[in-house]
C-alpha cells in the first residue's frame, strides 16, 4: 500500500498532463486538472512522511550491466518532495488565476504538470538512470514553458538558450553516472555511495566523477559559466519563473550534490572547485542584480546569487546549511516572483522606471513583497536570516575571508532588493504613478500563503533541521558574526532605499556590472558563433567534395565515350573478321567437297575433348560472368534510363 | 518462414506487374497488402525467436552453386531480426504514405518491393555471395527511384549515388573473394569463415580485406569522407525513397560492419580499431557541423544521419578495441539499437519534411515560422521526433546512445567527450529548427499549410510509438539484440 502511494506521487501530475493533452483540451477549467495533480501528490506524500521506503525494478539488462529504476523515500527525498509539492500546489493555483486570459492553456498546464512529475521523479529517484531521465525531463518542461509565448522572439530564443546551456551541463552528469555504471555495473545510487564510503574507488576517480556531477549542477543551477540562460528565461510566464526558475528546477543542482554528498566529502579537491565557482558566481550575480531595471531580471540574478550561497555551504562541507537555505530560498523567492506577477498584471509593467508609489494602491501585495524581501535580505526573524546564519557558521569555520564573502553577499542582497521594493512601492523623484489594485482573491490568497511561508520557514526549521536530515550537527555561531550579518543586511537595505529615494532606480553601485553582463553574454554566444563559422567552412569542403564527384562522373562518361568508340571499332573489326571467316568457310566448304571430311571429323572430335576438359573450369567462373553482366546491365540500364529521360 | 518473408515481396511485385496499368488503386493496395503481410511474418519470426537459444535461428540451407561452395543459406540472429522487423515496418508505412501517388505506379511499387526483398535477403544471408547478390538487389531499385521519381536534380543525384555505391560494392566483392580464396575448401559460407578465421596469419591480406569491407560498408553507412553522395541522394529522392534510404539502406552498411566485418576479422579490426575510432569521431562532429550549415530541412536531416550513424561506427570501433567482453556487448547493443532508433526517428523526420514539401513546394527553413499555431498535430509529432533525435530520455535515441557513450568512456574519456560535443551541436541545430519552424511569427510569404490527414498519421504514428516504446521499455527489444552480441562476439 505504501509502495503504491510512493509510486503515485510522481504519477499523479503525469496523469494530469496526459489528461489535459488527451481529453481536457476543451475544458475551461483545465488549470484545475494540474492543481488536482499536485494536490494528490501532496496528499499521497503526507501519510508517508517519516518512513523509509524503496521500490525498484530492472529497466534493462545490457551485457553485464544492470540498469535499475526505482523510487526511494528517505529523509532527504521526503524533505525535497514536500517542498516541491507544496510550492507546486500553491503556484499552480496562482497560475489558474494568472493565466485565465491566455490562449494555449492546455499546453501550459500540461507542460507544468509534466514538469512537476519530472521534478518529483528527480528527487525521489534511487537510480542514476531515472534521475538523469527526470533531469532531462525538467529541462524539456522548462524549454516548453519558457517558450510558451512561442511567437515572441525573446521567448523562443530564451527557450533554446536554456535547453542548450543546461544540456551542456547535463552531459557532465551523463558522463558522471556512466562512469559510476562502469565501476559498479549498476545504476543504483546507494550501491555507488556504499562503494565510495568503503574506499573501494580510487581518490582520483572520485574527484573526476564529483567534478562531472558538479558540471551537471552548474548547468541546472545556472552557475558560472553556464549562467546566461536563467535571466533570459524570464521571458516565460511568471508562474513558471516562480516555480521552476527559482524554487525547484534550479535547486536540482543543489539537490544532486546533497544526494551525492558522500562522494563530494570524499573528494576535497572537487569541493574546493565547488567553493570557488559558487563564490565567484554569487558575487558576480549579486552585482548584476544591482543594475537591472526589470524586476524579474533582478530576481533572476538574485536567484543565481542565492544558489551560489547554497553551493558555498556545500563547498565548505555544510550540506545541512545548504538544504536549509534551499528551503528558505524556495519560499521567499517564489513569493517575490508571484508578487512580481501581480504587479505586472495590475500595473501593466515590471520595469522599475515605470512603477512607483504602489504601496497605497496594492497594500497587501506590498506587505507580501516586503516580508519576502526582508527574508531575502537575511533580516531577522524572517527565513533568510536563519538559513544564512547556518551557512555563516560553516563558513566561519573555514576562515574569516569566507565568512566575509557571505557578509558581502548579504549586504548586496539588501541593496538590490530594497532598490526594487522602494522603486515599486514607495515615492521617488519624477516617479510615474500607474493605476493598480491588489489582485483577486485566488491570486492574493496564494500570495499570502506563500508570504507566510517566506516569513516562517526559517524560524520553523531552525534548530529542527538537524533532526530531519541525516547530515550531522550544525556548528554554533559566534554573536560577532551574527551581529555582522544583521548589520550588513540593515546597511544594504538602507543604502538601496536611500539611493532610490534620492536618485530614482538608477544602478545602485554605478554601471560597471553592466560590463560584466556584456562579457558574460558575449562569452556564452562565442562557442555558438564558432560552431556556425566551422559549419560554414565545412560547407565549403562539402562543395569541394561535390565538385570532385562531378569530375569523377565526367571521367566515367569520358571513359564510356572511349569504350563506345572502342566498341564501334571492335564492331568493324568483328565484321571484317566475320567476312574473312565466311570466306574461309566457303573455302573450307570447297575443300570439304573435295573429300577432306575425314580430317574435319577428327578436328571436331579434338574440339569436343578439349571442350569437355574445360567445362568445369568454365562453369566455375560462370557465376562471376553472370554477376559481372548483372552489374553492367544494371549500370547500362541506369544510364540508359537517365539518358532517355 | 524466413524464406517466405524474403520472397513474399518478389511475389507481390510479380502480382503487381500482372495487374492492369489502368487500375492504380488496386496496384497500390496490393503492394500495401504484400508489405503488411511481410510485417506480420516479421512479427511471427520475432515471437518464434528464442533469445536464450542458438545464435542463428530460422535457418534454411539449400545448395545453390555447389561447385564453388556457394549455397542459399539464410538465418537470423538478434541483430538481423530486428533490422528485418524495421524494414518490414518502414516498407509498410511507405506503402501507406504513397497510396495517392500516381506517377508510374506499377514500376514504383515493383521497385520498392524488389528493394524490400533485397533488404530482407541481405540481413538474413549467411553466405557471402548470397549477401552480395541481395546487396545489389537492394541497391539497384534505388537508382531508379531517385532517377525517375526524384526532384529537380535527380539525374545528377542518381549518377552520384551510382558511382559511390558501385565503388563500394566492388571493394566489398573483392574482399569477399579474398576471404573465399583463403578458405580451403573454397566456400562463401559466413559461419564457416568466421569459425575458420582464414586470414588470421596473413596480416597484409587481412588488412586489405578490412579496407575493402570498410570502404564497401563505409560508403553505405556513410562515414566521412565517403558520405558525399548522401545529401544529394536524400534531397533529390522522393520522400518515400528518402525514408527507405535513411531508414534501412544506411543500415546495410551498419549491419555489415557489426555482423560481417567484426566477426570475420576480429584481430585485424582491433589492430586498426583506432582508425575506426578517429573516423567515427570525425563523422560525428563533421555530420553535426555540416547539418548546422544547412538551410534546407531535408539536407539538414540527411547530414544528421552522418552524425547518427557515426555513433554506430563509434560503437563498432569501441567493440573492436576493448578487451572486456561486457564492454563490447554494451557497445554493440548500443550500436544496433542506434540503427533501429535512427530508422524510426530519421525515417519519421523524412516523412515530416516530405509532407511539408509536398504541401508547400519548399523545404527552406527560413520560409516557415509559427507552425505550432497553424498545424498543432504536425508540430507536436515533429517536435517529438526531433527530441528523440537529439537523444532525450524516454525515446529510443537515448537508450542507444548512452550505451555507446558508456562503452566509449571505458576506453577513453576524451573520445567520449568528443562524441558528446557532437550531441551538443545536434541539440543546438535541432532546437534551432524547432524555434524557427514551429515557433516565431510566420513569414509574410509563407505558403499555406494543412495539418496531417489520416493517411499521413497512419504512416507517422507507428514510428513515434515504436520509438517511445523502445525508449520507455527497452526490455522488450533488447534481450533479442543482447543474445546476438553475447553469442557472436564471445572471443577476446
Amino acid at each position: 500500500m505504501n509502495e503504491f502511494l510512493l509510486l503515485s506521487i510522481p504519477v499523479w501530475p503525469l496523469l494530469a498532463a496526459l489528461t489535459i493533452l488527451l481529453w481536457a483540451r476543451k475544458w475551461s477549467g483545465v488549470g484545475y486538472v494540474a492543481v488536482a495533480g499536485s494536490a494528490l501528490s501532496l496528499l499521497g506524500l503526507l501519510p508517508l512522511l517519516g518512513q523509509q521506503l524503496q521500490i525498484q525494478s530492472v529497466w534493462m539488462q545490457t551485457g553485464p550491466f544492470t540498469l535499475t529504476v526505482g523510487l526511494q523515500l528517505d529523509a532527504l527525498s521526503q524533505f525535497m518532495a514536500l517542498l516541491v509539492t507544496a510550492i507546486s500546489l500553491l503556484v499552480s493555483l496562482y497560475a489558474v488565476a494568472y493565466m485565465a486570459e491566455e490562449e494555449g492553456q492546455p499546453r501550459f498546464f500540461a507542460s507544468l504538470s509534466f514538469f512537476i512529475a519530472s521534478m518529483l521523479a528527480l528527487v525521489l529517484s534511487d537510480s542514476f538512470l531515472l534521475l538523469f531521465a527526470a533531469w532531462e525531463g525538467v529541462g524539456l518542461a522548462s524549454f516548453l514553458l519558457i517558450g510558451f509565448w512561442y511567437r515572441q522572439d525573446d521567448a523562443r530564443h530564451a527557450a533554446l538558450e536554456a535547453f542548450l546551456l543546461t544540456r551542456l551541463g547535463d552531459l557532465g552528469l551523463l558522463l558522471g553516472w556512466l562512469g559510476a555504471l562502469l565501476l559498479m555495473r549498476t545504476t543504483d545510487i546507494a550501491t555507488f555511495l556504499d562503494a565510495v564510503s568503503t574506499g573501494a574507488i580510487a581518490g582520483g576517480v572520485l574527484t573526476i566523477l564529483a567534478l562531472l556531477f558538479f558540471a551537471g549542477a552548474v548547468g541546472k543551477s545556472a552557475q558560472l559559466p553556464l549562467t546566461a540562460w536563467l535571466p533570459a528565461a524570464m521571458a516565460g510566464p511568471t508562474p513558471v519563473s516562480a516555480l521552476i526558475h527559482s524554487a525547484t528546477m534550479v535547486a536540482a543542482g543543489v539537490y544532486l550534490l546533497l544526494r551525492l554528498f558522500p562522494l563530494f566529502a570524499a573528494a576535497p579537491a572537487a569541493l574546493n572547485v565547488v567553493f570557488w565557482v559558487s563564490g565567484l558566481t554569487a558575487v558576480f550575480a549579486a552585482l548584476l542584480a544591482t543594475v537591472q531595471t526589470d524586476l524579474k531580471r533582478i530576481l533572476a540574478w538574485s536567484t543565481v546569487s542565492q544558489l551560489g550561497e547554497m553551493f558555498l555551504a556545500l563547498g565548505v562541507g555544510g550540506p545541512l546549511a545548504a538544504a536549509f537555505h534551499l528551503a528558505a530560498h524556495a519560499s521567499f523567492k517564489s513569493t517575490l516572483f508571484v508578487t512580481a506577477g501581480a504587479i505586472d498584471h495590475k500595473a501593466g509593467s515590471r520595469d522599475l522606471r515605470k512603477l512607483g508609489g504602489l504601496a497605497r494602491r496594492m497594500p497587501l501585495t506590498a506587505l507580501v513583497f516586503g516580508v519576502a524581501a526582508l527574508a531575502l535580505a537575511g533580516f531577522p526573524p524572517f527565513s533568510g536570516f536563519w538559513s544564512e546564519d547556518a551557512i555563516l557558521a560553516k563558513l566561519a569555520l573555514r576562515g574569516p575571508g569566507a565568512a566575509l564573502l557571505l557578509i558581502l553577499l548579504i549586504f548586496l542582497a539588501g541593496i538590490y532588493i530594497s532598490r526594487a521594493g522602494v522603486a515599486i512601492f514607495a515615492r521617488w523623484p519624477d516617479m510615474p504613478a500607474p493605476e493598480a489594485k491588489d489582485p483577486g482573491p485566488l491570486m492574493m490568497g496564494t500570495m499570502l500563503v506563500l508570504g507566510l511561508l517566506a516569513a516562517g520557514v526559517g524560524w520553523l526549521l531552525a534548530g529542527r533541521i538537524e533532526g530531519l536530515l541525516p547530515f550531522g550537527e550544525e556548528p554554533g555561531i559566534s554573536l560577532i558574526w551574527r551581529g555582522a550579518a544583521v548589520t550588513a543586511s540593515l546597511a544594504g537595505l538602507a543604502f538601496g532605499s536611500w539611493r532610490v529615494h534620492t536618485r530614482g532606480p538608477v544602478p545602485a553601485l554605478g554601471a560597471f556590472p553592466q560590463h560584466l553582463e556584456r562579457w558574460l553574454l558575449a562569452g556564452t554566444a562565442a562557442p555558438g558563433r564558432a560552431a556556425f563559422a566551422m559549419a560554414a567552412v565545412l560547407e565549403q569542403v562539402e562543395q569541394a567534395l561535390d565538385r570532385l564527384t562531378q569530375r569523377m562522373g565526367q571521367a566515367v562518361f569520358a571513359a564510356a565515350g572511349v569504350s563506345e568508340r572502342m566498341e564501334v571499332g571492335l564492331d568493324q573489326e568483328t565484321q571484317a573478321l566475320a567476312r574473312e571467316t565466311m570466306a574461309l568457310a566457303s573455302a573450307t566448304d570447297r575443300v570439304e567437297l573435295r573429300g577432306f571430311s575425314d580430317i574435319m571429323d577428327n578436328f571436331a572430335r579434338l574440339f569436343n575433348q578439349v571442350g569437355g576438359r574445360l567445362q568445369p573450369f568454365q562453369s566455375g567462373k560462370l557465376y562471376l560472368y553472370t554477376l559481372g553482366i548483372f552489374i553492367w546491365v544494371a549500370a547500362i540500364s541506369v544510364l540508359g534510363i537517365l539518358a532517355w529521360r | 518462414m524466413l524464406t517466405i518473408e524474403i520472397f513474399l515481396p518478389l511475389l507481390t511485385g510479380l502480382i503487381v506487374l500482372a495487374l492492369p496499368r489502368s487500375r492504380p488503386t488496386a496496384i497500390r493496395w496490393t503492394a500495401l497488402g504484400g508489405a503488411f503481410l511481410t510485417l506480420l511474418i516479421a512479427i511471427v519470426l520475432w515471437i518464434g525467436f528464442d533469445p536464450g537459444g542458438a545464435a542463428l535461428q530460422w535457418r534454411l540451407t539449400v545448395p545453390w552453386i555447389p561447385s564453388i561452395g556457394a549455397s542459399y543459406d539464410v538465418a537470423v540472429n538478434g541483430i538481423s531480426l530486428s533490422l528485418i522487423a524495421l524494414t518490414a515496418l518502414l516498407a509498410t508505412l511507405v506503402m501507406v504514405y504513397v497510396l495517392p501517388e500516381r506517377k508510374q505506379v506499377k514500376e514504383h511499387a515493383f521497385l520498392f518491393l524488389l528493394m524490400e526483398m533485397g533488404l530482407f535477403g541481405l540481413f538474413a544471408a549467411q553466405d557471402l555471395l548470397l549477401f552480395y547478390l541481395f546487396f545489389e538487389i537492394a541497391l539497384v531499385p534505388m537508382y531508379f527511384i531517385i532517377g525517375i521519381w526524384g526532384h529537380e536534380r535527380r539525374l545528377y543525384a542518381a549518377i552520384k549515388f551510382f558511382i559511390y555505391t558501385r565503388v563500394g560494392s566492388l571493394a566489398m566483392l573483392l574482399a569477399f573473394l579474398a576471404l573465399y580464396l583463403g578458405m580451403a575448401p573454397h566456400t562463401f559460407s559466413l559461419p564457416a569463415i568466421i569459425a575458420a578465421q582464414p586470414l588470421a596469419d596473413q596480416p597484409l591480406t587481412a588488412g586489405l580485406v578490412l579496407l575493402g569491407l570498410l570502404v564497401g560498408f563505409g560508403v553505405k553507412l556513410p562515414m566521412v569522407p565517403l558520405h558525399n553522395w548522401l545529401p544529394d541522394a536524400h534531397v533529390e529522392a522522393p520522400t518515400e525513397g528518402s525514408v527507405m534510404l535513411a531508414g534501412v539502406q544506411l543500415k546495410m552498411g551498419a549491419y555489415g560492419l557489426v555482423a560481417l566485418m567484426l566477426p570475420l576479422l576480429p584481430q585485424t579490426t582491433r589492430k586498426y580499431g583506432w582508425v575506426l575510432l578517429i573516423i567515427a569521431l570525425i563523422s560525428i562532429i563533421y555530420g553535426a557541423l555540416a547539418a548546422l550549415a544547412q538551410g534546407d530541412l531535408k539536407r539538414m536531416v540527411a547530414y544528421t544521419s552522418v552524425n547518427h550513424m557515426g555513433y554506430v561506427l563509434l560503437g563498432v570501433a569501441v567493440a573492436a578495441l576493448t578487451t572486456d567482453v561486457g564492454i563490447r556487448q554494451l557497445a554493440l547493443n548500443g550500436a544496433t539499437l542506434q540503427m533501429i532508433s535512427h530508422g524510426l526517428l530519421t525515417g519519421g523526420l523524412f516523412f515530416m519534411v516530405g509532407i511539408l514539401q509536398s504541401a508547400t513546394g519548399t523545404r527552406q527553413m527560413a520560409r516557415f515560422g509559427g507552425l505550432l499555431g497553424r498545424i498543432p498535430v504536425y508540430s507536436g509529432l515533429f517536435a517529438l521526433l526531433v527530441f528523440g533525435s537529439l537523444g532525450l530520455p524516454g525515446l529510443s535515441g537515448f537508450v542507444a546512445e548512452f550505451q555507446v557513450f558508456g562503452a566509449t568512456l571505458s576506453l577513453s574519456p576524451w573520445a567520449a567527450a568528443l562524441a558528446l560535443l557532437g550531441v551538443i551541436i545536434t541539440t543546438g541545430l535541432f532546437l534551432r529548427v524547432l524555434i524557427t519552424v514551429l515557433m516565431g511569427e510566420a513569414p509574410a510569404d509563407m505558403p499555406a499549410v494543412i495539418d496531417l490527414n489520416r493517411r499521413q498519421l497512419t504512416a507517422l504514428v507507428p514510428l513515434a510509438v515504436a520509438s517511445l516504446v523502445i525508449g520507455i521499455a527497452p526490455g522488450l527489444i533488447l534481450p533479442v539484440i543482447d543474445a546476438a552480441t553475447r553469442l557472436l562476439f564471445q572471443g577476446g
